[in-house]
């Protein structure tokens, strides 16, 4: 009993992460068609700036801080990259997009060293007691972040003037702008909010798990299961597939035999592929 | 006009790839003198083992120095060029035959995971390079029938066995009595080895394997698997978990407020970095190869250098490195002026290794190998305490009391 119990919430608590590293890159992909695969690497640039910024008083305070920097990178990011690209082929976006993560990944090796650094000590002690399972309160609080992160952009794009308008951009480009939407103002907007969300989880992130110049291949293939399952640019898919993922990730751990339990993500990402291609909410914001 | 977004398209691609090659190239090592003696550096210096790369590139560059401001080899410098593989055999095995073929380096050492070292091992073979592994633990590496590698770390086995030799031992000085141990390792053939590896050792000491479980290296949400070793019986933990894992289990075993010993191979605990835990870490007991507070003179001059020289502690990888350079300093020296490959390859068969800096790893003064090229230092559990690695076991290299947890 309490296997499950222990289970069944770190794979919530998981899941939670996952929402908060997927639901911009679904964005991204969703409204702009863009395969971001720097988005990981962007993620790890995030918690070196958590580390080196440090303490500043509140981690509330850090949050916000990452948040702006990310958003300015994620705009920089489009207009100096996506946006001379943007009517290319997405080849090239893939292409552009894998090369910054290169350049990010090295750049970090030269400047930050590799080692792995984290801040485990960053003052969110102890572990909430639920039904006999311990969670760590960083991990609660990572969870909660993500959980708010998805709502939050999930109700700016479907409710927000400006939501509406990078919807607009996105489903038909010309008559947007024929109506009147500066086109690339909004999609540097869901740019900028969908690298944003990476610097408010950044600075709890970095208190349970270390960073390393490759940190982000990690994420990033993760990510990429959770957006492709959840129906390519879905946001409410991605929150969905973020919770499939995360418990089978730690009930396959916890009940599967051996090396199984590694496997059964990437089993269940087969099957989906296989029997429902275009994911859980295909089509769908 | 889409022909000149075309190509500013394909401009951006190209710049941003240039510009990561120069980066990578910045990392790399360059420029060397005419009569040098050149021997070739396989080792990771991107990719995720990166880390570790660092603390050896640097081991060797401070043996480097050292042996070249005292007069070199037989007067001629000695000079170590390092490839960067990555963690990727193809690559190494690359980096490897380009070192022997166009460098001319005398021989070759490092790589640092075990699918690395065994492709390395193979081409040294082909191409009759003497290779010296410090690092990689894999047993298949000396069971391969290899005549020109030669490695000083002791194979997985022994390290299983110290574990189990410590947990029967720590029950008489201070610790709970263990009786019941479980597994966590991961899904590669390191993982697969280590288990094995485990179990063997488990069995000879009269220790049940109650349970074992899997993970991803990286992960460090661990509660799922913790809490079935916990439901198991299991009264410690044997891991092959790398640092990244390692610390998300210790952090998980607090949370679940269950204080069992939990163990891993070397820097896979045993290293700087794991003091982020702050502490966390502290009473935490595992093995390594090598500390900086062993009763050895030359070893402990090594760690000040090391300190010195990088602002860092040296890790036991940096230590093994460090130690490897001075082997094969003395390896060229016995085997006479002008020593070809072949002539240094017998000589590491045949001689016994006895000056100080190849011997700051714990062999007791004299480095050997056997008829399957593997050498037999001893290993050691160290235990941490407020961000130093103090050696607690064998008592021969200890130099500081084993303290048990709860005491």
């Amino acid at each position: 009993m309490d296997v499950f119990v222990q289970a069944l919430f770190s794979g919530l608590l998981e899941a939670g992460l996952l929402m908060a590293v997927s639901v911009g890159l679904a964005l991204v992909f969703g409204v702009m068609g863009v395969v971001n695969f720097a988005h990981g690497a962007l993620l790890m640039v995030a918690m070196y700036v958590a580390i080196e910024v440090g303490d500043l008083g509140s981690i509330w305070i850090t949050m916000l801080l990452l948040f702006a920097i990310m958003a300015i990178a994620g705009g920089v990011v489009y207009l100096a990259l996506i946006r001379p690209a943007y009517h290319l082929d997405h080849t090239f976006q893939l292409l552009i997009t894998l090369g910054l993560a290169v350049v990010l990944e090295n750049a970090a090796l030269l400047y930050f060293g590799a080692q792995p650094r984290s801040r485990p000590d960053a003052g969110i002690d102890g572990s909430l007691r639920i039904l006999g399972a311990a969670l760590p309160w960083n991990r609660v609080a990572l969870a909660a972040i993500g959980v708010a992160i998805t709502i939050a952009l999930y109700l700016f794009i479907t409710r927000s003037e400006l939501g509406q308008q990078i919807r607009a951009a996105s489903q038909d480009t010309m008559a947007a702008q024929l109506s009147g939407i500066s086109v690339q103002k909004v999609l540097a907007v869901a740019m900028a909010m969908g690298i944003g969300v990476l610097g408010l989880i950044a600075p709890f992130l970095v208190t349970t798990t270390s960073v390393s110049p490759t940190l982000g291949d990690r994420f990033v293939l993760l990510a990429f299961v959770v957006v492709i399952l959840g129906g390519a640019g879905s946001i409410r898919g991605a929150a969905i597939a973020a919770v499939i993922v995360g418990l089978t990730e730690t009930l396959g751990a916890a009940y599967l035999p051996g090396t199984l339990g590694l496997s059964a993500v990437w089993i269940l990402f087969v099957l989906v592929l296989l029997f429902r291609p275009q994911g859980l909410m295909g089509n769908r914001v | 006009m889409s022909g000149m977004r075309r190509t500013r398209g394909a401009w951006k691609v190209a710049a941003l790839l240039s510009a990561s090659l120069v980066l990578a190239a910045c990392n790399g090592d360059s420029g060397g003198s005419e009569d040098a003696i050149e021997v070739g550096v396989v080792i990771p210096l991107s990719g995720p083992t990166a880390g570790v790369g660092e603390y050896i590139q640097r081991g060797y560059e401070l043996a480097q120095e050292e042996i070249n401001a005292d007069g070199g080899i037989d007067g001629r410098d000695l000079e170590f060029k390092f490839g960067d593989h990555a963690g990727d055999p193809a690559t190494g095995a690359r980096e490897a035959r380009t070192l022997v073929q166009q460098d001319k380096v005398v021989a070759l050492t490092g790589s640092y995971e075990s699918g690395v070292t065994l492709v390395v091992a193979q081409t040294a073979e082909q191409l009759k390079a003497p290779y010296i592994v410090p690092y990689s633990s894999a047993t298949s590496i000396t069971e391969s029938g290899f005549t020109y590698t030669f490695r000083t770390r002791p194979p997985l086995p022994e390290w299983a066995k110290t574990m189990t030799d410590f947990l029967t031992w720590q029950a008489d000085n201070g610790g709970q009595p263990v009786e019941k141990v479980g597994l966590l390792v991961d899904g590669t053939e390191y993982g697969d080895t280590a288990a094995a590896a485990y179990e063997e050792a488990a069995q000879a000491a009269g220790l049940t394997v109650v349970d074992k479980r899997t993970l991803t290296q990286g992960d460090t949400n661990l509660s799922a698997q913790m809490t079935q070793l916990r439901n198991s019986g299991a009264q410690a933990i044997l891991a092959s978990t790398y640092l990244e894992s390692s610390m998300g289990a210790i952090r998980t075993l607090d949370s679940l407020d269950w204080d069992v010993p939990y163990m891993t191979v070397g820097s896979g605990i045993v290293a700087p970095a794991f003091f982020d835990l702050g502490e966390l870490a502290n009473g935490v007991t595992s093995t390594t190869s090598w500390a900086s507070t062993i009763d050895n003179e030359a070893s402990k001059k090594f760690a000040e250098a090391y300190k010195a020289k990088y602002d860092a502690e040296p890790t036991d990888d940096a230590a093994y490195a460090y130690a490897a350079a001075y082997l094969i300093k003395e390896a060229i020296e016995k085997a006479g002026e002008d020593a070809d490959a072949e002539a240094i390859a017998e000589t590491l068969r045949t001689a016994e290794f006895t000056s100080e800096g190849a011997n700051i790893i714990p062999t007791g003064g004299t480095l050997k190998f056997d008829e399957k090229g593997q050498a037999h230092p001893a290993i050691l559990m160290a235990q941490a305490e407020d961000g130093v690695w103090n050696s607690v076991f064998p008592e021969e290299f200890a130099s500081s009391d084993y303290v048990p947890s709860g005491g």
